[in-house]
């Protein structure tokens, strides 16, 4: 089976240029053509898996260019780390494929929407086969135009063009220094791929310093794909894109790409504890950056872009840490109930028409299935006992805890409580009290989309237990087969958990109060201070005393992170394209039409290099 | 000082004051006219390098022909002496130092020149060992000269040529 | 020189330059004779043949060692063949371009533009297989000469007037500039065959004048640099790229630039490559920051000026500024890898640079307008122009699976290859990511607009054929490059280059 696993990536590939090509006679039937050719891959793709899990890797490569005297080549490689993308990608592929026949039901335009989606099905599987480090550059830009178009696939919003662009173009920043990490490695080993510069990592050929810069450009490169600060502030925007292009560009694909980057990396990281570090940092401080800005937001799918960003800082913070296997994990669970929680909130837009949680309520009623299932994601990615995503997090804690970095580690304590809150705060202003909404009548979406959410809400709820300590530590005994990283051990203190399950608790709890309870008015964010009288007359004295320091606090903290984003970090890109434009502006001016001014530069520059020349030459002295 | 030197300030003046007349003259006359002397003096130089072939195809063809050509070309068509409006003075400097730049840069250089063995027979028979290598060791590109030539003959023909439509236009 | 020796050489390794000749010479007399009213259009199947058949003879050519004429004034070795096919393959393409261009239509000078264009294209050939002076500068004056008159050839256009006008002048500069430059290289040594300048230079004579070298090298280098479009002889390209005919544009853009890098390459690099510099360094390490600075430089104005431009021509008169500052990168760090670098990138742009201009031909011969606005909705109107402009584009952007992507890999493997050029790969990369913000705003139009009210744009033969190619060739060079690599490796004999032919 594995000689034919290079069919997976190029399955999509022809749903692509099918449907490029005879889309407008298929018109809705493009929908099948998209989903069958996924559905296969998905098959091939647990198949290689098991195939994999048997113990079988696979490496096939043909020389692709000479440059020089070097060779480069192009193949496919089956690893375990790769094996498991494949499923997680063909799977929330085809589910999100499904979904979109009900979701993008009516749009003239359906085939096209299908033919991008297998155009990024497509770069995602080749990017993660890839054996060599150029390989998984080209796939990596070209999941960066699948994007693009996802993103801006409603063209005619001014905001969804913006989104597209942005989403771009600050991934290309990233890319520079993916570029000129790789680069600079070839130069130090000779080759690209892997397995060569892992090699040459480990038998001391690269100096330390060496070793640290790259990893920290091939970091850069992935700071920008899984937006992590600075280069976050694209993801949030392209919410503009259709939601199923949510549900698969922020879920399993194109963020995970990052994290995905630094495990396949992850030997030359480890050689490094600075670079280590870099990682570990910022994957911390996005986490919590990121989660108390979600607290804050009333479009909903703009608040589980903030918790998508926050918790691939959780995974960047754990494979900073040394726990490699608790990234993967977290990766792996996260796919599937972030994924579950795009494609709820999708069925919940489109049942309301509307992404503002204000204008939401009392639906849990009237969504009889995507309620629950909107509350089991909810639950794992809060970190709800027994359900996917307490394993994994837990486990980045442990790493975080074992690694020695206390302050990281109490920050993805306080991230988690935040997350805690500001999902349930989703949770209950969107799905009980009264509907505050215009819609008259709220259908529960066909099972064409509620199918693809009961899969991943069966797979939010028990994807966990593939590496727990109690019952099994599948994964890591598969991940370590590839012999690829140094595994971190599973033998957390229980105390991690006991606090990480207290805290996120406590976040449920607290939201219930102020969101369920109704004891504060639905908008106090948004209030001024309530008066003294009414704090006289309020029975609830705690929740007051919470709102007046935890709450404000909070929000202080919330906003103060906000107006860093908008300001500082924004100010700093919207900066740089200011003095680009500047200069633009300037160089124009120059070009006034008048040939004399071409001939006068053109000798000033002549005489300008002659006369360096002759002082730094020394041509006078 | 030899005489040879003064020759060559004397005509090396004339050919620059030539020049800059012709830059900034207003007529276009005297301009063609100024442009003769330049050319002239040019001639001479050559003639003191003992490069006759070169000066007399120097005098035949510049300041004959092209300066007839020129002057035939202001006879048959309008001109008014309008004054081209005013150059900006930051571009007047910043050329005017480049070229002050540019001469003192290239003139420490000539003066300091140091060439290795000359050929000093070079002079001996200039036209005819002209004439030898011409036509048998740079037949190339003397060749690719005549097509250089032939091409700017259909251009100027082409950029000359009155249009059809135009000529309707007198016509009617 | 007896007539013996003269009739010695093997005058058939001439064979593509003089069948170019001998179209061009046909051409203009069937021009002359044709009856006044017939249409020209179809010289340019005529061309198109004489252009073919040139490259046929170049093929059958391949095989062959180094053959030299008259004291290399005529000199056929493995770089000449390398880069004269580049030329012959982008003029075949901007024929076809041109044999298309509706505009022209009622051009009285259409016959005169076939046999310029093949003119030009001998001057560009004679650039690249000689190693003399004399030859080499009389093949960049034909090849300026036949492109001004082109360019003004639409007489009645005000646009095309300026254009040609701001041509010659500054044409006029450069080539004052360069003949400054030319004249103290064979002053100082007195000799016109490159290789015996090579010589000459390493003489000891010459250590006393090692400044006036290096002001000649640079000199002769800015001079050049007016051919390729870039710092600090930038500024015209703008203005003549925007008057021109379309089809002019595309060879100014492509071939006479490829023809202004083979120009430098062979004249500056072995002529130099032995000579000693100021201090202890030779000469040619001692003038990379220079042209390092020149190169990033015109990097920087291409792409942050290309921003401002509403204009699609000038959008990528100013890209070509910048892609003619990337191609520069690996000359200015002279690394090992240069040669196949800038053939490769060369070949790549010509593809996509040729495939743009038909594209831009096309859309505003539709839309009367030459702004960025007619590509509006494009992607609605004609789908697949459209995705043809959008694999063009990207691969002018480096995008992977382009050849534009491998021709960038190129030249920043180059350019890390000798080390100490980080800056100069960091202003690349910066560079080619302000780059995408233009690039995709011609993407953006396309896909991201709505119609404007100009219908469908309809695809003639001849322009259908020159996209095709160029879509399938951007498209294999970027997917299969060792096809294109592995010919000129086998094609491509580095000593043949700097050494004289025993």
């Amino acid at each position: 089976m594995m000689q034919y696993a290079w069919l997976i990536p190029l399955m999509p590939l022809l749903s692509f240029i099918l449907l490029l090509l005879l889309g407008k006679k298929l018109k809705e039937a493009s929908a099948y053509v998209g989903i069958w050719l996924t559905a296969v891959p998905l098959v091939m793709s647990f198949i290689v898996f098991f195939g994999q899990w048997g113990g079988e890797s696979y490496k096939a490569e043909g020389t692709w260019l000479t440059i020089g005297h070097a060779v480069i080549t192009f193949g496919i490689e089956i690893n375990p780390l790769n094996s498991l993308m494949l499923v997680i990608v063909s799977l929330v592929s085809f589910l999100v494929h499904l979904y979109s026949k009900g979701y993008m039901n009516g749009d003239e335009r359906v085939p096209v929407f299908f033919a991008y989606l297998g155009l990024f099905t497509f770069a995602m599987l080749g990017l993660v086969m890839s054996p060599n480090l150029l390989q998984l550059y080209m796939f990596w830009e070209l999941v960066g135009l699948g994007s693009f178009l996802l993103i801006g696939y409603y063209y005619f919003k001014p905001e969804a063009r913006q989104a597209a662009k942005k989403a771009f173009i600050m991934t290309r920043i990233g890319d520079v220094g993916l570029f000129i990490g790789m680069i600079l490695l070839f130069w130090q080993v000779g080759s690209f791929e892997f397995d060569d510069i892992f090699k040459a990592v480990a038998s001391h050929e690269m100096t330390h310093a060496m070793i640290t810069l790259t990893a920290i450009l091939i970091f850069v490169g992935a700071i920008g794909k899984s937006g992590q600060l600075p280069l976050h502030t694209w993801l949030p925007d392209a919410m503009e894109g259709p939601t199923p292009v949510s549900a698969l560009i922020h879920a399993a694909t194109m963020v995970a790409a990052g994290v995905y980057l630094v495990a396949t990396m992850y030997p030359l990281f480890a050689a490094s504890t600075a670079a280590l570090t870099t990682v570990a940092v910022v994957g911390g401080v996005t986490a919590i950056f990121a989660a108390s800005i979600g607290l804050m937001q009333k479009d909903i799918k703009r608040v589980l872009a903030y918790s998508t960003v926050s918790q691939l800082g959780y995974m960047m913070l754990a494979l900073g840490s040394g726990g490699y296997v608790a990234g993967v994990f977290h990766l792996t669970t996260h796919a599937f109930f972030k994924a579950l929680l795009f494609l709820a909130a999708g069925s919940v837009i489109h049942a309301v028409h509307t992404q503002d949680i204000e204008k939401m309520g009392g639906l849990y009623r009237k969504l009889k299935r995507t309620g629950p299932l909107f509350l089991i994601g909810a639950l794992a990615i809060s970190g709800f006992p027994l359900l996917s995503g307490f394993f994994s997090k837990d486990q980045i804690l442990a790493a975080t805890y074992e690694d020695g970095r206390f302050g990281l580690f109490w920050l993805a304590i306080i991230a988690a409580f935040f997350t805690a809150f500001y999902m349930f705060r989703l949770f209950f202003m969107v799905f009980t009290g009264e509907f505050r909404g215009a819609a008259k009548e709220v259908h529960e979406s066909p099972g064409v989309m509620t199918f693809p959410m009961i899969v991943l809400g069966i797979l939010a709820v028990l994807a966990g237990y593939v590496n727990t300590s109690w019952f099994g530590t599948f994964l890591s005994d598969y991940l370590g087969k590839g012999e690829v990283a140094p595994l971190a051990s599973n033998h957390e203190p229980i105390w991690i958990s006991v606090v990480a399950t207290l805290v996120s608790l406590l976040g449920i709890f607290m939201a219930y109060l102020i969101y369920k309870k109704g004891s504060l008015s639905r908008d106090w964010l948004s209030r001024h201070l309530p008066s003294l009288s009414s704090v006289v007359y309020n029975k609830y004295y705690i929740d007051e005393v919470y709102h007046a320091v935890i709450v404000r606090g909070v929000r202080a903290f919330s906003y103060g992170w906000s107006l860093i984003d908008r300001y500082i970090v924004e100010g700093i890109v919207n900066g740089a394209v200011a003095l680009v434009h500047w200069l633009a502006k300037l160089g124009s001016k120059c070009q006034n039409g008048q040939v004399q001014t071409y001939g006068a530069v053109a000798f000033v520059g002549l005489v300008l290099l002659l006369l360096i020349f002759a002082v730094s030459g020394g041509y006078f002295s | 000082m030899t005489g040879e030197m003064i020759a060559f300030f004397i005509l090396a003046l004339v050919a620059i004051c030539g020049g800059v007349f012709m830059i900034h003259s207003e007529n276009v006359v005297h301009m063609v006219v100024s442009l003769i002397f330049t050319f002239l003096s040019i001639a001479g130089i050559y003639i003191l390098l003992s490069a006759e072939f070169v000066a007399v195809v120097q005098v035949l063809i510049y300041s004959g022909a092209i300066t007839i050509i020129m002057l035939f070309g202001i006879m048959l068509t309008k001109h008014d002496p309008k004054s081209e409006k005013r150059i900006a003075k930051s571009r007047i400097l910043a050329v005017g130092t480049g070229v002050v730049a540019f001469f003192i840069i290239m003139f420490l250089a000539i003066n300091k020149l140091s060439f290795k063995q000359q050929d000093v027979e070079l002079y001996v028979h200039n036209v005819k060992k002209i004439g030898i290598e011409l036509y048998s060791k740079y037949v190339i590109p003397f060749e690719l000269t005549s097509i250089l030539l032939l091409v700017a003959l259909i251009g100027a023909v082409v950029l000359a040529k009155k249009d059809e439509s135009e000529e309707m236009n007198e016509h009617e | 020189m007896e007539l013996e020796t003269i009739r010695s050489y093997d005058w058939g390794i001439m064979a593509p330059e003089l069948i170019i000749l001998g179209a061009a010479t046909i051409l203009s007399l069937a021009d002359l004779l044709m009856p006044k009213k017939a249409s020209r259009r179809y010289l340019a199947i005529f061309a198109f043949l004489g252009v073919a058949c040139a490259l046929v003879a170049l093929f059958m050519q391949l095989d062959n060692g180094v053959i030299s004429i008259l004291a290399d004034t005529y000199r056929f070795d493995s770089f000449s063949k390398a880069f004269k096919l580049l030329f012959l393959i982008g003029t075949g393409l901007i024929l076809l371009l041109a044999f298309d261009d509706r505009k022209g239509e009622r051009d009285e000078y259409r016959g005169e533009f076939y046999y310029l264009l093949l003119t030009a294209l001998l001057g560009a050939m004679m650039m690249a297989s000689s190693a003399d002076m004399i030859t080499l500068f009389v093949g960049l004056e034909l090849l300026s000469l036949s492109s001004y008159i082109m360019a003004g050839l639409r007489k009645r256009d005000r646009q095309s007037n300026e254009a040609a006008f701001k041509y010659v002048v500054n044409g006029g500069i450069s080539t004052a500039i360069t003949l400054f430059g030319m004249s103290y290289i064979f002053g100082l040594t007195g000799e016109t065959n490159l290789y015996a300048i090579q010589n000459a230079l390493g003489d000891p004579t010459i250590l006393q004048n090692q400044f006036l070298l290096v002001f000649a090298f640079l000199i002769t280098f800015v001079g050049l640099s007016f051919k390729i479009a870039t710092v600090p002889f930038q500024m015209w390209a703008p203005d003549v790229y925007h008057g021109a005919p379309i089809p002019v544009t595309a060879f100014l853009s492509v071939v006479s630039k490829a023809a202004g890098f083979v120009i430098m390459i062979r004249f500056l690099l072995v002529t130099f490559i032995a000579a000693p510099g100021v201090a202890e360094k030779p000469l040619l390490q001692e003038v990379q920051p220079y042209l390092a600075i020149l190169a990033g430089a015109s990097m920087i104005i291409g792409n942050l000026i290309a921003l401002r431009q509403r204009n699609i021509k000038r959008m990528f008169a100013y890209s070509s500024i910048a892609q003619a500052g990337y191609i520069l990168v690996p000359f200015a760090v002279i690394s090992g890898l240069m040669f196949e670098a800038v053939w490769f990138y060369l070949l790549a742009y010509l593809f996509m640079n040729i495939g743009v201009f038909a594209i831009i031909q096309l859309v505003t011969a539709k839309s009367g307008s030459t702004d960025i606005s007619s590509f509006a909705g494009l992607y609605r109107r004609s789908p697949w122009i459209a995705v043809c402009m959008t694999i063009f584009v990207l691969s002018l952007a480096g995008f992977p699976a382009t050849a534009g992507f491998i021709g960038k890999f190129g030249i920043f493997m180059s350019a890390l290859s000798t080390g100490a050029h980080y800056w100069l790969a960091g202003i690349m990369i910066a560079t080619t990511v302000v780059s995408y913000f233009y690039y995709f705003n011609v993407i953006g139009q396309m896909f991201f607009r709505s119609e404007e009210e100009a219908g469908k744009v309809s695809i003639p033969g001849g322009v259908l054929t020159v996209t095709a190619v160029c879509v399938i060739s951007t498209l294999v060079l970027g997917i299969l490059p060792h096809t294109a690599l592995e010919f000129f490796y086998n094609q491509f004999d580095l000593s043949q280059f700097f050494t004289p032919t025993k």
